[in-house]
């Protein structure tokens, strides 16, 4: 009898139960970094396995901090521009550092036999300095100037003419 | 006459007094009703409050829609209008004005969302271009970022942020980029004097009519669409979406009956004791029935308040989280749900009558049998 009383409640509850069933789950929010802030600090291997700290390694310097993988058909164009930019800026101060996201040394090592850079690439295999950084695709390049503060932010990529544009303004 | 009425204020006092010191002694059962209740009141009212919510803000959206658009129809498919259209809506008598729009739609592999690029009505810089808050979201794209697209020709197509859209806007606008004319042009490849529409006004509402019905006469393949129209199709949305809204109702109404059958099933033997003990004691068969309306009130009417609030919290601070994935469909670049809030006494008034008034006469309806007959018998 006592089942019975409690019967209109536990269906009334359940009714309420399976309305509320479908809430959505926001998984946490990435970093956004913006124009002017400082970039979190971060160190990654080099080929070669040597660590580096960016952006406390080049600081003082004009840094360009591009995010690339193998599979970005951009990144095969805009690597090279960079390098063309590297050569040009480097005496006057400008860094360029190249962070591959998430893939293997082999792989990395196999596209830069296609795309001879002389500056640093770094590995970011786990993805952590990605994240931190906000990036959400690549290619995904930042403009960092003397005091380490971001000057610009490119979202995919950029022609040789807009690089060179942005690397003379921070000049 | 004075005393009447003090003995009769009083009266209602002692019957509260009792009331309330009854449904405390049957806290569990209380506390579980006022919880089942309060959420019934919840679900209905936010259901009611994002209707009313939704209806205004379309209503509202809709009044800065042009009087009537004018587009090109080729093959059954939207085209682009050439200069000469433009040119032949402004000779039919009662046009004020007729204005070319350039808008469309740029897919991003990145995100994998499509974009509505659009150029504003007041010129604004080449290479910048306003964006939308739900792709600055989705993008981490800021003012003075520089975002690049594909053009039709294959190129790279820089643009620098100027400004995010305010996020009250969002509805309208989150998967909106704003550009300029010369930038838009470049990136679809339009041609000059070349348009996606034509926004068109006539000089009085009663020219309108003869407008709409003239242009197709001089334009054979041309479509006009007048806002009524644009109103009727929101209309039609909305009633779709309000028939999801009508099965929560729906669910919250069926709820509800549950909760009310239980009362109205009947008492417990300890209930029908108490009305047995009240009469044998001298109450009157109304003052058992006033006692019942009473204790059904203690419920219901806190319930009502703490669901109504609840709601009003959920809807309009707590942007309704419960319903918009049921009413916001498919997207990847989702708006931000900000609703201004509506408040219509006349909702909250027929709620009030639809749950506490009901409830509470259930509660002394169930009372009526147990109160009408023998005290002794009852309660035996």
């Amino acid at each position: 009898m006592k089942t019975f009383r409690a019967l209109p409640y536990l269906l009334a509850g359940a009714v309420l139960l399976a309305m509320g069933a479908p809430v959505p789950l926001s998984a946490a929010e990435p970093a956004a970094l913006k124009i002017g802030m400082k970039p979190p600090t971060a160190t990654l291997p080099d080929l070669k396995g040597a660590p580096m700290t960016i952006p406390d390694a080049v600081a003082g310097k004009v840094v360009i901090l591009h995010f690339w993988t193998d599979w970005c058909s951009y990144c095969l164009v805009e690597m090279p521009a960079l390098e063309s930019l590297y050569n040009r800026y480097r005496d006057r101060g400008l860094v360029v550092v190249a962070v591959n996201v998430g893939q293997p040394k082999e792989t990395v090592t196999a596209f830069l036999q296609k795309v001879q850079v002389t500056y640093p690439v770094l590995l970011d295999a786990e993805t952590k300095v990605t994240k931190a950084y906000g990036v959400l695709g690549v290619p995904r390049t930042f403009f960092l100037d003397r005091n380490g503060a971001i000057r610009f932010k490119v979202l995919g990529d950029a022609t040789e003419e807009t690089l060179h544009k942005l690397v003379r303004k921070m000049m | 006459m004075g005393a009447a009425t003090g003995s009769r204020v009083e009266r209602a006092r002692h019957i509260l007094d009792l009331s309330l010191s009854l449904s405390w002694r049957r806290k569990g059962k209380t506390v579980a009703l006022f919880l089942v209740y309060a959420l019934v009141v919840f679900l209905t009212t936010s259901v009611l409050f994002l209707a009313d919510a939704l209806r205004q803000m379309s209503s509202v959206l809709l009044r800065g829609a042009p009087e009537m658009v004018v587009q090109r129809i080729v093959m059954g498919r939207h085209d682009l209008l050439p200069p000469s259209y433009g040119e032949e809506i402004r000779k039919i008598p009662g046009v004020a004005a007729a204005r070319g729009r350039l808008w469309g739609y740029y897919y991003d592999p990145g995100s994998q969302a499509n974009y509505s690029f659009m150029v504003p009505a007041s010129p604004m810089p080449e290479g910048t271009m306003s964006l939308g808050d739900g792709i600055s979201r989705d993008r981490h794209a800021y003012e003075g970022d520089i975002m690049s697209f594909r053009t039709f020709a294959g190129k790279t197509m820089s643009l620098v942020v100027d400004r995010v859209l305010p996020e009250e806007s969002g509805l309208l606008t989150a998967d909106l980029i704003l550009v300029s004319e010369r930038d838009f042009r470049d990136l679809f490849g339009v041609p000059e004097g070349y348009y996606t529409d034509l926004a068109v006004s006539a000089g009085s509402p009663a020219e309108s009519a003869a407008v709409a019905g003239e242009i197709p006469e001089r334009l054979k393949d041309a479509r006009v669409t007048r806002r009524e129209d644009m109103l009727q199709t929101y209309a039609e949305l909305f009633d779709w979406r309000g028939g999801i809204l009508a099965v929560v109702l729906a669910f919250s109404a069926l709820s509800f009956i549950i909760l009310a059958w239980d009362r109205a099933s009947g008492l417990t033997a300890a209930e029908r004791r108490e009305i047995g003990v009240l009469r044998a004691t001298g109450w009157e068969k109304s003052d058992v029935l006033l006692l019942k309306l009473c204790e059904g009130a203690v419920v219901s009417l806190p319930a009502f308040l703490a669901g109504t609030l609840l709601a009003y919290a959920h809807v309009f601070p707590g942007k309704a989280f419960l319903l918009t994935p049921a009413l916001q469909g498919w997207s990847t670049l989702y708006p931000e749900f900000l609703l201004t809030p509506v408040l219509r006494a006349d909702r909250i008034a027929l709620l009030f009558c639809l749950t506490v008034v009901p409830y509470s006469l259930i509660s002394a309806a169930a009372a009526r049998r147990a109160a009408s007959a023998d005290p002794d018998g009852v309660m035996r």
